[in-house]
């Protein structure tokens, strides 16, 4: 071991900067942060999983190393170390695409080698982090933040042990526990900020605006992408972090590609709180930048078209409008009513006939309006559709119209102030309302059984965002506002209508639901990110009435929602509430293993009871009313 | 309009209302507090140039102002014990002026459940007066199957019972008058719907007689049109809201996708005066349940929207600052509000009173200043505010008042504190845009009480139980008070933290009770004095006829939203159906605290055989018991073996 006091100054310093994000290109945030650390001085080595184009990391980095496995482990930080040769005053880093920065100056990490041996940024005093696995939140290994250790540490083998020992144990905390186990072997180690200093134990996902009040200059990517109810639960209020990471000049184009493709798009919107009010007020557009705009609509209900039309008539400047309806009768009348409301506008307007298709809207958005899309002609295109609900009660269809076309075209300032977020955001691809939930069941239920669909789908076509657990972040119903090369993946590949007929559902489910709960996940494969909009007064529809509906649904459970939501997640589904469902939600609260064990019979229960049922129904329909009785 | 169920086959002869006929009302009113609404008193003015005489019928005694205000707008009141609900009060009605019956040429049957006039009666007496038939009524309700409240037979099509008009042959028969001999008793909601309202139509169409309905129903499924089309029916001309659609239960017109809102804005572009409205619910609805049902929300802009400076506000800042580190933060926060106000900062001590006056002394006053040092921290911001400031509250010197405080709540760790802090004061006193866009809100809205944020959630558990243990308090203070709004079930309607913008009169209920420092001292705690007056300024503005709004910024709603919605999200995933049918599931089987086994024995009994609960405990208490003893048993040799 190396005394403390013939530690002379450190010569050289190496980082291993691992990258985990999948997909085309290297997201924005770490080609930044790539070149920040090579500025200040130091090697960087940078091993990454399964980036398809490495062009880019081949001119940034000093050295390319490809990683061992597909996620990340510690086990990268050795495949990569292999190829570094370290002098005893030499400084390693470990770090990785698991933080923002650098924000501010990096002036933090100069820590002379005279006082410690192996260092990190910020402590963790808790060790690990909570792990929400049924949640889809698991806690996985992620890059360190920033993690040094002095030559005479590396070569003498301690570290590379403790990286594969951590690989083969509890990875998750492996950077948590480095200190303490080198602190163990007798190194001298400490924290540029430790825990003590800030009210919690773990400042990094706690504390972020205070680490960035005390210079620290990155921010863990936990803070956005832990699960949304634990935050909730410890008052981190994502939202403020965004401003402040912002107001200390770091580009929010940046942020957003550093967090958009490896975060579930619904929790990165309630982590980030991307969810903007807009004013019908004052606007925030410059009319001196205008954007070509294509609108494509559906009209099969020939009344809704007056007022689709003055919707249109509020987003400014000209814009081309194609309309799709599925029969010459309608097309023709269509065709009048926009000719006389095309007069004295610029815009180009076209009627398209389709066939009618269980693909409705979605069919003829990607199918019959396929060149509109990948023209290149449009900085937006902006979707909507008008059709009668014949299920559907007055009340239900209104307010479905209402929620859609106000919360996108309210007014012309409302509309002016949506383009405008267009305007400022060169990276935001969609825009749309949030989920309704007042009228509809969609409340837990968002994927409506096609996510093993969407799973195979986003295979197919490539895309590698993890998608959310129980609701995706949708545009439910249909109407939205994108750059259309935010939809590029979802519109090149070569859909036909034939692809939304009963026939394709083993294959996707039904293709229109599925493609309306994929658009943003296949925005954000392209770094697109998505936010959601209310006009003022559906925000007070709304709010009020989802806090309400809460107050009410959480009121017979224990502790903070975190905890409530956790226990109905152990017990599984409810049913109605009957004997067999109480008997199996307290098996699985109380004896999980046991549970476990018993799935298989209950399934084969539940089938048997399925099919008596069914058998059952059959008898009594062909016995009649009569049998009835008997029976 | 005629409807296919009221063409009675055969007819008998009927007739039209003769020119210059002559018109009975019979209003039957019910007011727990016995004081009359004002929306009664001007719809009965309206109904004046079209009926002879007015006899109004309280159902329950009414107050001395009670009777005041009925007097000048009926030509007769009776006041009768609140037995048989309206249809009783009709028959009281109808046996007061049974001598007299023959002169008017139609009798109004009218209760209270509705605002309006909202679009004229002229054109619907007109429309009316001019159809040959023996009744008729303003709305109707199609026939349903099974009958919703027997869950046998069915419920008869019938027209609505708040407003059926019937013409002099059909009063002059002798199925009339045997129908009111022979109304059968009425004790509760159900009865008068199985026993009159649903069974009127149908058994007087079987008779002959011939009637209609002034605004059928308007879409082919089978809802109940006055509540949940109220705002379509205005539309049609329709003159009379019913006040059902803004006090039921928000999940259930939440799943119908019923917007009150909406409809409140379609009464105020009618031109009927919306105070009326938002005053009768703030008196008799829960807050909670009126904040949801007419979204009650108001999401502000930093960019000033309709503040008129040309009316100021007599504006009172009351600060209490404990924390005199936060002076500063707290005055420039104050400063945010439009034109001149006055300020009092009450604080526990006289060190304290002195930091905080060397503060206000080096910033610019923008009106009256005064610091007081209060006798006691007893109940903190609480007792400062109702003792300390008193006399200002009472005073007719301020339009508006706004508390706030040094708020730190160390307790509850740092974020969690520092978020509570700025959920209050952001969602109060943003900015100077946002501030007066507040106080915009108090000039445009007379019956405006108070303005608050919405219930603290991040960092808290509040969602559904933020009552705590201050419920049976609070119940009983409200008694003590004479505040008689109704309490919400779940959740109050609350300024959490304490913090709000108020019309003084508005606290009126609150402020002149004379409290001291003693009824506060004791734990500062859940039950205490202090946690039960934290939530009751919007029922005592309720009490006094104002209405409560929360307010919000664009960037906590947006963390708020979201939050709310992925947790809901969450917590759904597991359930059946739509969200109301999840409510009432996750009610039925009650409280299920950690899931264990006594739990779930609870919850059985609870859904299947709530009068076994008891025993079932009991029973799973003595097993526990015995099963623990038993392992011990066994535990003691199984270690002296070892040993």
């Amino acid at each position: 071991m190396s005394d403390p006091s013939c530690a002379d100054l450190v010569h050289r310093r190496h980082a291993i900067y691992a990258v985990t994000s999948a997909g085309p290109g290297l997201p924005a945030d770490a080609a930044r942060m790539i070149s920040a650390i090579r500025e200040a001085g130091i090697t960087v080595t940078v091993v990454h999983g399964s980036l398809t184009e490495r062009a880019e990391l081949d001119n940034l980095a000093d050295r390319l190393v490809d990683a061992p496995t597909d996620d990340f482990s510690p086990l990268w930080y050795v495949a990569a170390l292999a190829s570094i040769e370290l002098a005893d005053d030499d400084e390693l880093v470990l770090t990785g695409d698991g933080v923002l920065g650098p924000i501010g100056p990096m002036d933090v990490l100069d820590v002379g080698g005279g006082t410690w041996d192996a260092w990190s940024l910020v402590e963790n005093r808790n060790g690990s982090r909570e792990s929400f696995a049924m949640q889809g939140f698991p806690a996985l290994a992620k890059p360190w933040m920033w993690t040094s250790f002095r030559g005479t540490l590396v070569r003498s083998g301690i570290v590379i042990d403790y990286l594969d020992a951590a690989t083969a144990g509890d990875v998750a905390s492996a950077e948590f526990r480095a200190m303490t186990v080198m602190a163990a072997h007798g190194w001298r180690v400490g924290y540029v900020f430790p825990a003590a200093e800030f009210p919690s134990n773990d400042p990094a996902l706690l504390n972020a605006v205070l680490l960035l009040d005390a210079g620290c200059p990155f921010v863990d990517k936990a803070v956005f992408r832990s699960y949304p109810p634990f935050l909730d639960r410890m008052a981190t209020v994502g939202r403020e972090i965004v401003e402040q990471i912002t107001e200390r000049g770091y580009p929010s184009k940046t942020l957003w590609d550093g967090l958009v493709r490896t975060t579930p798009p619904k929790a990165l919107n309630t982590n980030a709180g991307m969810l903007e009010v807009l004013d019908g007020h004052a606007t925030q557009h410059d009319l001196s930048r205008p954007m070509s705009i294509a609108v494509i609509a559906r009209v099969t209900w020939l009344d809704g078209l007056g007022e689709l039309l003055r919707r249109v008539d509020h987003l400014p400047g000209p814009v081309d409008l194609f309309v799709t309806t599925t029969e010459g009768m309608s097309a023709a009348k269509i065709e009048r009513a926009l000719e006389a409301w095309s007069q004295g506008r610029g815009g180009r307007c076209e009627v398209r006939v389709t066939p009618a298709s269980h693909g409705r809207d979605m069919a003829d958005f990607f199918v019959g309006c396929r060149d509109v899309l990948l023209s290149d002609h449009y900085d937006l295109v902006v979707k909507l559709h008008s059709r009668k609900a014949r299920r559907k009660t007055v009340n239900l269809a209104r307010y479905f119209r209402r929620y859609q076309l106000e919360n996108l075209l309210d007014s012309a300032t409302y509309a002016r102030n949506l383009l405008g977020m267009f305007q400022r955001e060169p990276e935001l691809g969609l825009v749309f309302p949030p989920m309704m939930h007042i009228g509809y069941a969609t409340m837990g239920h968002g994927w409506a059984g096609l996510r093993d669909h969407a799973v195979e789908l986003c295979e197919e076509l490539g895309i590698t965002v993890p998608l959310d657990h129980v609701s995706p972040l949708a545009p439910y119903g249909g109407m939205w506002v994108a750059r259309p090369a935010a939809l590029r993946v979802l519109a090149e590949h070569p859909w036909r209508f034939g692809d939304y007929s009963r026939r394709k559902e083993k294959k996707f489910g039904q293709l229109a639901h599925l493609q309306e709960r994929l658009v943003v996940p296949a925005a954000a494969h392209c770094g697109y990110y998505s936010r959601t909009v209310l006009s003022a007064e559906h925000a007070a529809i709304s709010h009020t009435a989802l806090e309400f509906k809460a107050d009410e649904l959480f009121s017979t459970t224990r502790g903070y929602p975190v905890e409530q939501i956790q226990l109905l997640h152990r017990a599984g589904f409810i049913g109605h509430g009957g004997p067999v469902a109480l008997l199996r939600m307290y098996v699985r609260i109380n004896h999980p293993k046991l549970a476990k064990m018993l799935r298989p019979f209950y399934h084969l229960a539940f089938r048997s009871f399925g099919v008596l049922a069914a058998s059952r129904r059959y008898v009594l329909s062909r016995v009649g009313s009569s049998g009835r009785e008997r029976v | 309009m005629k409807t296919a169920e009221l063409v009675a086959n055969p007819a008998r002869p009927t007739s039209l209302f003769p020119e210059g006929g002559k018109r009975l009302l019979i209003y039957v009113v019910y007011d727990p507090r016995g004081d009359v609404e004002e929306y009664i008193p001007y719809a009965l003015e309206r109904f004046r140039p079209h009926c002879t005489h007015i006899l109004a019928i309280s159902n329950g005694a009414l107050t001395d102002s009670g009777r005041e205000r009925l007097a000048p707008v009926v030509d007769q009141l009776i006041e009768r014990e609140n037995r048989g609900f309206d249809i009783w009060g009709y028959k009281t009605g109808l046996d007061a002026m049974a001598d007299r019956i023959s002169e008017f040429d139609e009798v109004l049957l009218v209760n209270d459940t509705w605002f309006g006039p909202v679009r004229p009666f002229g054109p619907l007496f007109e429309r009316m007066e001019r159809r040959p038939l023996h009744f008729w009524g303003m709305t109707d309700h199609m026939r349903v199957e099974p009958h919703p409240f027997t869950q046998t037979g069915y419920l008869p099509y019938h027209l609505q019972s708040y407003w059926v008009a019937v013409r002099r042959d059909m009063i002059e028969s002798e199925e009339w008058k045997a129908y009111w001999r022979d109304l059968p008793e009425m004790n509760s909601y159900s009865d008068a719907v199985v026993k009159h309202e649903g069974v009127f139509t149908e058994h007087f169409t079987d008779l002959g007689f011939s009637g209609e309905v002034a605004f059928p129903t308007l879409t082919d499924k089978i809802e109940n049109h006055a509540v949940l089309y109220a705002e379509q029916l205005l539309d049609a001309g329709c003159p009379t809201l019913k006040r059902r659609p803004f006090f039921q239960w928000p999940p259930y017109l939440d799943a119908l996708a019923v917007i009150g809102r909406w409809t409140l804005d379609a009464v105020q572009r009618y031109g009927y005066p919306v105070e009326f409205v938002y005053q009768d619910l703030a008196r008799n609805v829960q807050p909670k349940v009126v904040n949801a049902d007419a979204a009650m929300l108001n999401v502000l802009p930093d960019t000033v929207v309709g503040y008129d400076s040309s009316s100021p506000l007599r504006t009172l800042v009351i600060a209490h600052i404990f924390y005199t580190e936060m002076t500063d933060e707290i005055l420039a926060r104050a400063d945010h509000l439009p034109g001149h106000y006055d300020l009092i900062v009450t604080t526990s001590d006289q060190e304290r009173a002195r930091q905080v006056e060397e503060v206000i002394a080096r910033r610019s006053a923008r009106g009256a200043t005064a610091v007081r040092v209060v006798p006691s921290n007893d109940g903190r911001d609480q007792s400062a505010f109702l003792i300390g400031c008193r006399e200002e509250l009472l005073s007719d010197d301020y339009d508006l008042v706004v508390k706030i405080h040094s708020k730190k709540t160390p307790q509850d760790g740092y974020n969690v504190g520092n978020h509570f802090r700025k959920q209050q004061f952001d969602n109060l006193l943003r900015t100077d845009g946002y501030a007066a866009n507040v106080v915009a809100l108090f000039q445009r809205e007379p019956g405006l009480g108070l303005a608050f944020p919405p219930m603290i959630h991040l960092g808290y558990p509040t969602m559904g139980h933020a009552w705590w243990a201050n419920k049976p308090a609070f119940v009983a203070r409200c008694a003590e008070l004479g505040i008689r709004v109704p309490v919400d079930d779940t959740s109050p309607l609350a300024p959490y933290g304490s913090m709000y913008f108020a019309r003084p009169e508005a606290l009126r209920a609150l402020v002149e009770h004379e409290w001291r420092y003693e009824d506060f001292s004791g734990e500062y705690d859940d039950g205490g004095l202090a946690h039960v007056l934290e939530r009751m300024p919007a029922y005592a503005a309720g009490e006094r006829g104002f209405h409560t709004r929360t307010i919000v910024n664009k960037d906590y709603f947006a963390s708020s939203y979201t939050a709310l919605d992925f947790n809901f999200d969450q917590m759904s995933m597991t359930l059946p159906d739509n969200t109301m049918t999840q409510i009432e599931l996750l009610k039925r089987m009650g409280f299920i605290e950690r899931g264990s086994l006594r739990d779930f024995i609870s919850v059985f009994s609870r859904m299947y055989r709530p009068a076994l609960e008891p025993r079932a405990l009991a029973w799973h208490d003595r097993m526990a018991r015995v099963l623990r003893g038993a392992r011990r048993t066994i535990a003691v040799p199984t270690r002296l073996g070892r040993r």
